[in-house]
């Protein structure tokens, strides 16, 4: 309460990684050179250039955002990355290997946009099977599956089919078979989608937790709020070609404006004025000054949070209807 | 068709362990063939465009290995050619060509298929197979061993380089094929068609069918079991088959559109274990539902309580002895006489007590055991057609003389200026030998030792000692006597047995005939056993081929007979299954869908093809002859004119229309191997050596196409 904002420019609300969060060795992890995807027909005709001479570099230990409009090349970069796509020129690396080897994979794990998972397994199977896929022995897997499990919260619903669960249910079900090898590097492709807020947060949450693990992670996203909350770096990509590339904080940060916050005091007129002139003094102007607002998200996570506290609680709308 | 019942046709001879090196050697011409395109195509398009994605599908190192063995193929390749040229013979594959090599030229010819055999071994000329020897020349010094036939050498040895090219990063990717996952896979597989419930819709649909067509449609008492038997098999290869290729052709195509296969080829997964995990799922799947439909079918059929009459025929598994057939009479040139049916798989001899035509079947060894037969009696089966020249006499057969002889007891046609028809021995004092001792034998039972009609004018009494030995049964005191002088002579008759059109009949023989058979040195090229038919009823005619008769050497269980013979229809599901799994890594589930059911409907109809394919240039236009007399607007039957055009057509259709269809043959598999239904519903054993070949064979088939499906799905981009 009481907190103010003023803004003569300010670097938003993502000042949670900065620079001196980034891995101090640079080990690489994934390296495109000239990567490029020219999809064609049948005949060999040029269909579409989904990827244009990409050359990319994502660190050990860094959350990397890829982010772009619609057939921008995003899933088309984790899909060569992934070896689900060949390149038509230059190179894929990950793990200093190229993408087609089948070896690289024990050290990914991949969770795509939708959850591609056999929908007529339960969770515990689902998760059986794709131990069995890293070779892990029966025990192994169990003992990886039921962790997960818990994880990803759907310790009770593990014995329903996927084909019974919510979408943010198979979201959950999807991460966890992408984390079941215990991988180096997470490929998240929207990983949000289909979450609600809570999920989102949750989700959101859980790639910082593997990050501090020390994985490396990559993830494309359409929603900016979550790449901001979470990447290290971002990768803009646009109609193929990449346009912008560096650490979220440098991206984002707008030098010609300064922020404020100060705490403790009402806005009053006379605080206004006295801001205003020394905000002039020093050649800058002022451009608004109010109470700040909290977002959306967390106003909705406050109350949602204040309804598990207080069950029953519920909305009473006022006398005049506001 | 004229035999709907009672009759086992036998258009081939089921394969045996003998046939495997030429089978091999034959699978080398034709597979490895096919694999020298394939890998011809692939360096070719590597030469002129290198991608990522083809180093994907085979790896650097091993890109050498396998220009070695293409570069040998070539080479191979281009010997036989030379060799073809400069030798101005006919190319000599032997066995692997079905259209240019007919088969036998003798009356067995019914026997459609010839199995191919191994041309690398030094065969004298006369040694050579019956079908391949008018077309390879006899070596200058008579009886000399032939020389290697290096057409057929080179022809293996391309075949087989290219094998080892094309299998390299196969063998190579082997070591990393892992079990477990390979296992994960198929269970997931069984576990898609559980939960989906596709197996209870299917059970559902099937069980009605299991239930014998006797309690719906009337049949004749002896066809109950035989009609039932049938029914159950149809419905179920037809019911099992589609599910099998509906199932495996939709599987990975179906993983492919729903992008479920992200998540398993981003796992460190060989794509090729995807492939294989997916087959072998399915196929443990469908090896229960075989036995399973099997058992419950052969519950039904017990349960329907068969006629007596139908059990006799059909509730046994016999193991037959079958020889080789041949129409022989006074006249050399006689083969047995074509009665103009349209089916001509028997040929006939004239009914007369005097004709000296005889239906001769020549076994060419006998199992030891015979000799010792239970009962000292050795059953031989036949079921003949008769082809009626007069009414005849209503609800009467024909009679037929039977003579069985060992190889040491020959016997030679009468000539042509002698009065009667009557086949004798080659040696006559063993015949008088024969006689005498057929009388004394006699006269040392009571009953004959005060016999007046066996004694007086020795002539007369030794031939109806003779004739009273031609009509006795096991249970008669002189089943001794037959026994005593064939173990001494090799010879036995019967004589007058009755038979009817297509009904089996049996007539027992003393098992000490196959005593005499099996002791001394027999030459090498004499049958051990022949077995003489001769027709007595005038003006009829006796129809046979060579699986109408045989000797029986034991009898085993029905039930077992009838679970060995799933084999073929597991066979068949394990047979498709391959195809789907393989063809839908790179086709759509419905593109695939339809080439295997192209390939397998079609492989019912290679006899056609290759009969069309063989007459090409024998009277016969090809289809580019064809294809010039339609766009000339001619008559097929019109006189050809001789044309520039005419005679371009004619060469390719001998040289390329021919060249293509055999390479068609090739592609399709083998079905009518895998059958045995026709066995089971006849009563006949199926060996466990013929389900063997099966195996082989199958393998064999499915080799090349899952190395096709190998490089597939290695060089597919599952996400594009």
């Amino acid at each position: 309460m009481g907190q103010n904002v003023v803004e003569a420019h300010t670097g938003g609300k993502g000042d949670r990684h900065t620079g001196s969060s980034l891995p101090h060795v640079a080990q690489n992890v994934v390296e495109t050179r000239s990567l490029t995807k020219v999809y064609r027909d049948f005949w060999g005709r040029k269909k579409k250039t989904a990827l244009n001479a990409l050359d990319l570099t994502i660190h050990k230990g860094e959350i990397f955002g890829l982010l772009g409009p619609n057939g921008s090349g995003k899933t088309t970069t984790i899909k060569l990355l992934l070896g689900l796509l060949f390149p038509s020129s230059g190179d894929a690396l990950v793990f200093d290997q190229p993408a087609a080897k089948v070896e690289k994979n024990e050290r990914i794990g991949y969770l795509p946009e939708e959850s591609y998972l056999y929908r007529f397994l339960n969770a515990e199977e689902t998760l059986d099977f794709y131990g069995r896929l890293f070779n892990m022995p029966a025990d192994v897997r169990r003992k990886r599956a039921d962790e997960l499990i818990e994880v990803v919260g759907l310790k009770n619903d593990k014995k329903r089919i996927l084909r019974e669960y919510s979408k943010g249910m198979r979201q959950r079900i999807g991460l966890a078979q992408a984390l079941i090898n215990d991988p180096d590097l997470v490929i998240l492709d929207e990983p949000t989608s289909g979450l609600d807020p809570l999920g989102t947060r949750w989700m959101k949450d859980l790639i910082l937790d593997l990050k501090k693990k020390g994985k490396t992670i990559l993830m494309c996203s359409h929603r900016l709020d979550d790449v901001q909350d979470v990447c290290d770096r971002i990768a803009i990509l646009y109609n193929g070609d990449l346009q912008e590339q560096g650490t979220v904080s440098r991206l984002v940060e707008d030098q010609k404006r300064v922020n404020v916050k100060a705490s403790g005091l009402q806005m009053t007129d006379a605080l206004e004025r006295e801001l205003t002139a020394v905000i002039e003094k020093h050649g800058g102007k002022l451009e608004s000054v109010g109470h700040p607002t909290t977002t959306l998200e967390d106003l909705f996570l406050r109350i949602i949070e204040e309804s598990k506290a207080r069950p029953g609680r519920r909305y009473l709308p006022t006398g005049n209807g506001n | 068709m004229t035999t709907p019942f009672a009759a086992l046709i036998l258009e081939r001879d089921p394969y045996v362990l003998a046939d495997l090196p030429g089978l091999f050697q034959a699978y080398l011409q034709d597979a490895g063939g096919f694999l020298f395109s394939g890998l011809l195509a692939f360096f070719l398009i590597v030469l002129v465009k290198p991608t990522q994605q083809q180093q994907t599908a085979v790896g650097k190192s091993l890109s050498l290995f396998m220009l070695v063995c293409v570069a040998v193929a070539m080479l191979a390749y281009a010997g036989y050619g030379a060799l073809v040229i400069a030798e101005k013979t006919r190319p000599q594959l032997f066995g692997a060509d079905l259209l240019n090599v007919k088969p036998p030229q003798d009356p067995t010819g019914y026997v459609k298929t010839v199995t191919p055999r191994f041309s690398l071994l030094g065969y004298t000329h006369e040694e050579l197979p019956p079908y391949v020897r008018p077309f390879i020349p006899p070596p200058d010094k008579a009886g000399a061993k032939m020389p290697y036939p290096w057409q057929a050498l080179l022809l293996s040895l391309g075949g087989l380089a290219s094998l080892l090219g094309a299998a390299a990063p196969f063998a190579a990717g082997v070591g990393k094929l892992r079990w477990r996952r390979i296992w994960a896979i198929a269970v997931l597989s069984m576990k898609e068609v559980y939960r989906n419930r596709v197996f209870l819709a299917f059970l559902i649909v099937l069980v009605p069918f299991l239930f014998p067509i006797t309690m719906f449609l009337p049949f004749k008492a002896e066809d109950e079991l035989r009609m039932g038997v049938k029914w159950v098999s149809v419905i179920t290869s037809v019911l099992l088959l589609l599910a099998g290729v509906l199932l495996a052709a939709f599987a990975l195509p179906n993983d492919v559109k729903s992008q479920n296969i992200y998540t398993i080829v981003t796992k460190p997964v060989e794509r090729f274990e995807i492939v294989l995990g997916r087959f072998l799922g399915y196929v443990a799947l469908f090896s229960l539902a075989p036995l399973l439909v099997g058992v419950l079918s052969l519950l039904f059929l017990s349960a329907s309580k068969p006629s007596e009459a139908s059990r006799q025929q059909t509730e046994t598994a016999r193991v037959a002895v079958r020889g080789k057939l041949l129409f022989l009479s006074r006249k050399a040139d006689f083969d047995g006489t074509d009665v103009g049916r349209e089916f001509n798989y028997r040929r006939y001899i004239g009914g007369d007590p005097n004709s000296s035509q005889r239906a001769v079947y020549q076994f060419a060894s006998v199992p030891s055991g015979m000799a010792s037969a239970p009962g000292q009696q050795v059953p031989v089966e036949f079921t003949f057609d008769i082809y009626r020249l007069t009414k005849g006499e209503e609800g009467k057969g024909v009679d037929v003389n039977m003579r069985i002889t060992s190889w040491q007891c020959q016997q030679r046609p009468p000539g042509l200026r002698e009065g009667t028809g009557e086949w004798e021995w080659s040696d006559p004092a063993a015949q008088a030998n024969y006689k005498a001792e057929a009388v004394a034998e006699l006269l040392k039972l009571p009953r004959y030792a005060n016999d007046p009609s066996y004694q007086g004018e020795p002539t007369a009494v030794a031939n109806r000692a003779v004739n009273r030995l031609r009509n006795v049964t096991p249970k008669d005191p002189e089943w001794a006597v037959v026994n005593t002088l064939a173990r001494k002579y090799g010879f036995y008759e019967f004589a007058g047995k009755e038979v009817f059109d297509y009904r089996p009949e049996r007539v027992v023989v003393p098992a000490a005939l196959f005593e005499n058979a099996t002791a001394g040195k027999k030459p090498a090229n004499a049958p051990a056993v022949q077995v003489f038919v001769h027709c007595t009823t005038t003006s009829q005619m006796l129809g046979m081929a060579e699986g109408d008769l045989y000797l029986i050497e034991k009898e085993q269980s029905f039930a077992q007979n009838y679970l060995k013979a799933t084999f073929g229809l597991w066979c068949w599901l394990v047979l498709v299954i391959g195809l789907c799994v393989t063809l839908s890594t790179y086709l759509d589930a419905v593109v695939t869908l339809l080439c295997v059911v192209f390939l397998f409907g079609c492989a019912f109809f290679t006899g056609y093809i290759q009969e069309q394919a063989q007459n090409i240039g024998q009277g016969q236009a090809g289809p580019f002859a064809a294809l010039n007399q339609l766009l000339q607007a001619k008559s097929p039957t019109a006189q050809a004119d001789n044309t520039a055009v005419e005679k371009a057509a004619d060469t390719i259709d001998l040289v390329g229309a021919k060249w293509g269809f055999r390479r068609l043959l090739n592609v399709f598999p083998d079905v009518e191997a895998f059958y045995w239904t026709h066995y089971v519903s006849e009563g006949f054993n199926v060996s466990f050596e013929h389900l063997a070949m099966n195996f082989v064979m199958l393998v064999a088939y499915l080799f090349p196409w899952f190395l096709l499906g190998y490089y597939l799905i290695r060089g597919r981009e599952v996400a594009a």
